[in-house]
């Protein structure tokens, strides 16, 4: 009987799990009929029918005038008939040119330009055409640089380094290109006969215009039928880069024995780097040698492992003109490995020196990104709208109908899902049509998730976070895709023409390659490339950097070349990995002389045991301090001696979200009052405001102290030991920073701001520098769509908004045992300075990438950085603002109670009051243990030595 | 006699690892903890002789460790050492009744989570607790409608301690599990097949009359072993809510105790003197666990 029933329920269960299999089965099948056979054409059409499209972009304003594209010969207009003098265009400055034109026509328009100014980030430049700007692309123009190699270098221990690339103010030609690059045919523009007046005006980087051109679309040449007869050989390592017109594309070292040269145990730079051969538009040169006219074949040795089963496109050029069809968006399939691929046709080169480039393309992506982005706009636009009449609410069991608004959100929802399928097949198409690509796999995922919404409509309040919000939400999946599929990473070893009877480089063996590795693995033991050095009589100024290897290589360089022939001392950099090591170092005696980049909250604990030396002991103390905002030296301060200098530095500021403040009309708080007078706002459609105490885990002095500071508080009492946490302006400010949770309901624990800003469920937050980074350099679309604004602060009496946040991060430091005290200080001062700063931060985010911002604490090196100057500014003006409480024996227990403050209160309900009277109590307690540890009062309180508690003026005083 | 002497010669040479090695590692500690527990030492400076300072501020001064860390570090042992034993006692007899091959694999699972540190569990158990509408469990509630707004599992003090607990004895099958375990198979079946005939009606009847009387051994074992265990843990806390001190001292065990005067406050003198004490509780404990299985 038993066995019976269980039959029976196992064979429900299993028709019940086909039954739903089926059907998703059929809806999916359904679907893909529905959207076979998708061509890019397709698409194109696909895109310029939907609605809403915005009028102004460029495939609009080319469909319609796509007809009267001009035919004629090229026109030149000399720059000396444009203007009397050098057409120089900078930033916020703008500069007009007339220009005659004979026939009204859609032209090709360039231009002889070139670049003045140092900018690491691409030069950007926005053209008008009779005062309007044409299109939307013409507002932000990419430009190409030019970027030379820089010469090879070995760092100490003999291993190769990326050599840094070095800027060539030279004179080229450039089109019209939009930033993304989804164009790689010049854009156009069509001008009516008679006089046009073309104003160009720079964002990033500034230019020097030469000779304009209208000339008529270019055609490329029918694929040659020839075969490459001969025995010709011509080799390029790729590595070997003659120019390219992005820092960014980086030649690299990597221990893989297919790649060319190999050194089981030395760093040899041997290919292109993969991950930094993506950004559309980005260009690689080699300028080469041919002996011999003639056909040859064209291959190349790479790897492309980071789309699986997706092709990356490259436009291929020999003397800036594509040799023939095949080489326009020359496929590049998935492959996992470096492998060698022969371009389907021969091209004829002739004797000479010829020019090779190789440039990143994505016109076969640029139909599905405008289609995929304007589905999430829509889904944003839907989202936010559905939350304006349910004010966020998500309850489960609240019921909306959404009907009467006229949202139509089962029709616009199967509409997407549909384009999404659509898309899918024509990007699958283009890969042997696969049927699961996994790079694109998160469209489907997208689709079936909207259409799973769209049955019942009105839920969709309770389904924002399959919607819209979120990690996993369809727009974040049709996101992840658009950011996918807009970069082409790819990696190259060898690059190489040749003809059919040539004998090509073979790569190593299996029995080779598994030699070559294990040498490598055996090397390893042997080598201690930048591991500290104990040895106590060493000769060389020994410092330790707690950062990883990639900086110690730039500064270990930056220091054998500069500063070693200057002063005459060779220094060691070694990585600290763990700053505990650095207590347990100085215990055993084998501390270093310097130590670079300890973490700032370290600092006073070494200075108030002794183990530091007193920089204002040393002659150009002032010069060097004065680097530096005075708030940001607190840290370092211990009795009256400053035992340690910044070396980078942290900012709090206001980040909000451009685009939706400027569709809600909000305005942007400037104090916390009109940031709680914002919240209803936000609150009524969904949104909320992050501050940065949610951020934190720990609430350490960062999250509180600017709240104190900024309503006039001081920590502790004026010539007294014990604390002042019971004055009214301290409790002013504990109530504010409290209040902002338990009344105003702010979120108390947000895991990831950075998400919530680009999902828009929070458009505006106060948060730190990291923040900063990744919004510049992982939200890709977000850009533009952002800014900054100083930390919200508090009006005092006299109206002025008090803004103080903290700012401090990593600091410098000379150990008092060591005998090399002065050379130590001379490479923290050599190393401080600005010219080092910022040469060091142009290195760096240029030889390893944008991600690499270099955060200097000195002032002048961040006004020099490179960094976008619209954000520069702001944050240049929140560091005058820069205010770190002062440290004083056992001020842990301060930074701690006042975490616990904030705890108690927000989490227990606990009245602020006792909370505040509670942590009193503890604070002075510890105050008094901890002073009379250190002397300062002996066993019965009696005062024995002063205790100094440092503020701002003292501070200013001693830099006069 | 001569004979004799060489003998127990060969038997200290088979010693000598072991001795060395806990003299190094176990017994110099100790010493210099006690040395220590007399001084005032900073880590930097030399260490200064204060008596029992240390000792008189332990029990009058330390108000965190009286009303916090004592407390927690009770109720985190009362429930997780016992429960934890019980537990491990009850899966390992439930898992001896199963054949082989599912018994290993389940054994194996089960004995896994006490083999990954702190830092490891940490992660998984912090993206479960996370404090925010993406939390599973938070998002899992707010989807039942049984909340509105997301709990902050672990920067709340209210709930820390709990999920101390839940995420200890998730992980709390270790080797005294493995130790139980084998005790119960390798016990004679004929012991149970006489049992059966005498007269036992029932498996818990088996369980009280044979099974635990014939491994007492193995229990003690995994008592000393389940004792040792949630005293000397103390990295979950700190993990789970990111901070030591824990919010509010919540969450606050000795171990942490510990590591806050040691490596945050650089008072290794007053460390070592609570470090001692723990020792003695340990040790007093596992004495008293001892005194329980013997018969």
């Amino acid at each position: 009987m038993k066995k019976i029933c269980r039959i029976i329920a196992l064979v429900i269960i299993i028709s019940l799990v086909f039954q739903s299999d089926y059907h998703i089965g059929r809806s999916l099948y359904k679907n893909a009929s529905a959207s076979d056979n998708i061509s890019l054409d397709d698409l194109n059409k696909i895109y310029l029918s939907m609605n809403n499209i915005s009028d102004n972009n460029y495939a609009k304003y080319f469909s319609t005038y796509q007809d009267r594209a001009y035919q004629g010969d090229k026109i030149t207009y000399p720059v000396e008939q444009l203007s009397h003098s050098d057409i120089i265009v900078e930033e916020a400055r703008e500069v007009s040119v007339k220009i005659e034109v004979k026939e009204s026509a859609l032209y090709v328009v360039g231009f002889d330009y070139k670049t003045l100014g140092d900018n690491i980030l691409p030069t950007k430049m926005q053209l008008k055409v009779n005062g309007n700007i044409p299109y939307e692309e013409a507002r932000r123009l990419f430009l190409s640089d030019t970027w030379l190699t820089g010469e090879l270098q070995h760092d100490r221990y003999n291993n190769e380094c990326i050599a840094m690339p070095i800027k060539d103010k030279v004179w080229g030609v450039s089109y019209l290109h939009d930033t993304y690059f989804l164009y790689s045919d010049p854009m156009m523009l069509y001008l009516e006969k008679g006089e046009n007046t073309l104003t160009f005006s720079a964002i990033d980087g500034s230019i020097q215009i030469g000779n304009l051109y209208l000339l008529a679309q270019q055609t490329i040449a029918e694929d040659p039928i020839e075969s490459a007869e001969g025995n010709h050989l011509i080799v390029i390592e790729a590595e070997d880069i003659t120019t390219r017109n992005s820092p960014n594309i980086r030649a690299a070292a990597e221990y893989n024995t297919k790649l060319t040269p190999y050194s089981p145990d030395l760093q040899k730079i041997n290919n292109v780097s993969e991950g930094s051969f993506k950004t559309g538009g980005t260009r690689i040169e080699y300028s080469f040698e041919v002996e011999t006219d003639g056909y040859y074949n064209l291959a190349f040795d790479y790897r492309q492992s980071l789309k699986s089963d997706f092709s990356v496109y490259r436009n291929i050029y020999i003397d800036d003109i594509v040799p023939s069809q095949s080489f326009k968006n020359l496929a590049f399939p998935y492959e996992r490995n470096y492998s060698r691929m022969t371009a389907p046709t021969a091209i004829y080169l002739s004797k000479g020196t010829h020019k090779l480039s190789i440039e990143v393309s994505l016109d076969y992506m640029r139909d599905s990104i405008s289609i995929l982005r304007e589905i999430t706009d829509g889904i944003n636009d839907l989202a936010l709208q559905v939350n304006k009449v349910t004010g966020g609410n998500t309850n489960k069991y609240r019921d909306f109908n959404l009907e009467p608004y006229g949202f139509n959100i089962t029709d616009k929802l199967n509409t997407w899902a549909d384009l999404l399928d659509q898309v899918h097949s024509a990007l699958s198409s283009l890969n042997s049509n696969k049927k699961n690509v996994g790079e694109i796999s998160q469209l489907k995922i997208a689709a079936t998730s909207l259409r799973r919404i769209a049955k019942q409509p009105n839920e969709l309040p309770q389904r924002l976070n399959q919607f819209s919000y979120g990690t996993s939400s369809a727009r974040q999946n049709i996101t992840n895709v658009v950011e996918n599929i807009s970069v082409g990473q790819l990696g190259l070893d060898k690059i190489i023409f040749y003809q059919d009877d040539a004998k090509l480089p073979q790569s190593v063996g299996f029995f080779q390659s598994l030699w070559l590795s294990t040498k490598h693995f055996l090397s390893s033991f042997t080598r201690k490339d930048y591991a500290p050095n104990y040895d106590e009589d060493s000769e060389t100024l020994q410092i330790w950097v707690a950062r990883p290897r990639q900086y110690l290589e730039i500064m270990q360089r930056m220091a054998d070349s500069d500063f070693s022939k200057e002063y005459g001392i060779t220094v060691d950099l070694s990585i600290v990995p763990d700053q505990q090591k650095l207590i347990l170092a100085n215990a055993s005696g084998k501390a270093p002389d310097g130590v670079v980049a300890i973490s700032s909250g370290f600092v006073y604990d070494l200075a108030l045991r002794g183990a530091l030396v007193n920089m204002r002991d040393f002659d150009n103390f002032k010069e060097i301090a004065n680097r530096f905002a005075p708030g940001m030296l607190m840290p370092g301060v211990c009795d009256d001696g400053l035992y340690a200098i910044p070396e980078t530095f942290n900012f709090l500021v206001q980040y909000y979200r451009t685009d939706i403040f400027n569709t809600l009309g909000l305005k942007v708080p400037e104090t916390m009052d009109e940031v709680r007078a914002l919240l209803p706002e936000l609150e009524r459609m969904g949104m909320g405001y992050n501050t940065h105490v949610a951020n934190n885990l720990v609430k350490t002095f960062n999250t509180t102290t600017p709240f104190i500071f900024q309503n006039g508080g001081q920590l502790m009492k004026n010539g007294e030991i014990t604390s002042n946490l019971d004055s009214p302006e301290v409790i002013k400010g504990l109530k504010q920073l409290t209040e902002n949770f338990t009344i105003y309901n702010m979120k108390y624990e947000v895991v990831s701001f950075y998400q919530a800003f680009r999902d828009g469920r929070m458009p505006i937050g106060t948060s730190d520098y990291a923040t900063f980074n990744l919004l510049t350099n992982a939200a890709p679309e977000l850009a533009d769509s952002w800014a900054i604004s100083l930390y919200p602060g508090v009006k005092n009496e006299d109206g002025e908004v008090l803004r103080y946040a903290s700012g401090a991060a990593e600091s410098c430091a000379v150990f008092s045992s060591s005998d090399k005290q002065d050379a130590a200080w001379k490479f923290i001062d050599w190393w401080t300075s600005t010219e080092v700063q910022t040469e060091f931060a142009y290195t760096l985010q240029s030889t390893l990438g944008n991600e690499y911002m270099w955060n200097s604490a000195n002032l002048d090196a961040i006004m020099a950085s490179p960094w976008s100057t619209e954000y520069k500014n702001a944050i240049m003006q929140q560091i005058s603002w820069t205010l770190e409480p002062p440290r004083i024996p056992g001020s842990y227990i301060i930074e701690r109670e006042l975490g616990n403050v904030l705890v108690n209160v927000v989490t227990q309900g606990t009245n602020l009051r006792t909370a505040v009277d509670d942590a009193e109590k503890k604070i002075d307690r510890e105050l008094l243990r901890k002073l009379e540890e250190f002397g300062y009062i002996d066993r019965d309180g009696n005062k024995l030595k002063e205790l100094i508690i440092p503020d701002i003026d003292m501070i200013k005083e001693w830099l006069e | 006699m001569k004979n004799r002497r060489l003998k127990i010669n060969i038997a200290y040479y088979f010693l000598l690892p072991y001795i060395l090695l806990f003299l190094v590692f176990i017994v110099v500690p100790i010493i210099a903890a006690i040395g220590l527990g007399f001084t005032n030492f900073n880590a930097v400076e030399a260490p200064k002789f204060v008596g029992f300072m240390n000792y008189i501020n332990l029990l009058t001064q330390d108000e965190v460790f009286m009303q916090k860390v004592l407390p927690n570090t009770c109720i985190f042992a009362l429930i997780v050492g016992p429960v934890g034993y019980v537990l491990s006692f009850l899966l390992a007899w439930m898992l001896a009744q199963i054949s082989k091959l599912p018994r290993t694999i389940l054994a194996l699972l089960i004995y896994s989570p006490s083999l990954t540190s702190g830092i490891a569990m940490a992660v998984v158990w912090k993206i479960i607790f996370a404090g925010d509408q993406m939390g599973y469990i938070n998002s899992i509630l707010i989807e039942l409608g049984i909340i509105n707004d997301p709990i902050l599992f672990v920067t709340d003090a209210k709930y820390l301690l709990i999920i101390m607990i839940i995420v200890s004895l998730w992980s709390s099958m270790g080797v005294g599990f493995l130790a139980i375990l084998a005790g119960i198979l390798n016990i004679d079946t004929q012991v149970y097949e006489a049992a059966a005939i005498d007269g036992l009606r029932n498996r818990f009847q088996e369980m009280f009359y044979i099974t635990i009387p014939m491994m007492k051994p193995q229990m003690l074992f995994a008592a000393v072993m389940a004792v040792v265990n949630t005293f000397s843990v103390g990295a979950i806390g700190v993990q789970l809510s990111g901070t030591n001190p824990t919010p509010a001292y919540a969450g606050q065990l000795i171990v942490n105790h510990i590591d806050d005067y040691g490596f945050i406050r650089y008072e290794m003198g007053y460390a070592s003197t609570v470090s001692l004490l723990l020792l003695i509780i340990i040790y007093s404990i596992s004495k008293f666990a001892r005194k329980l299985f013997k018969d």
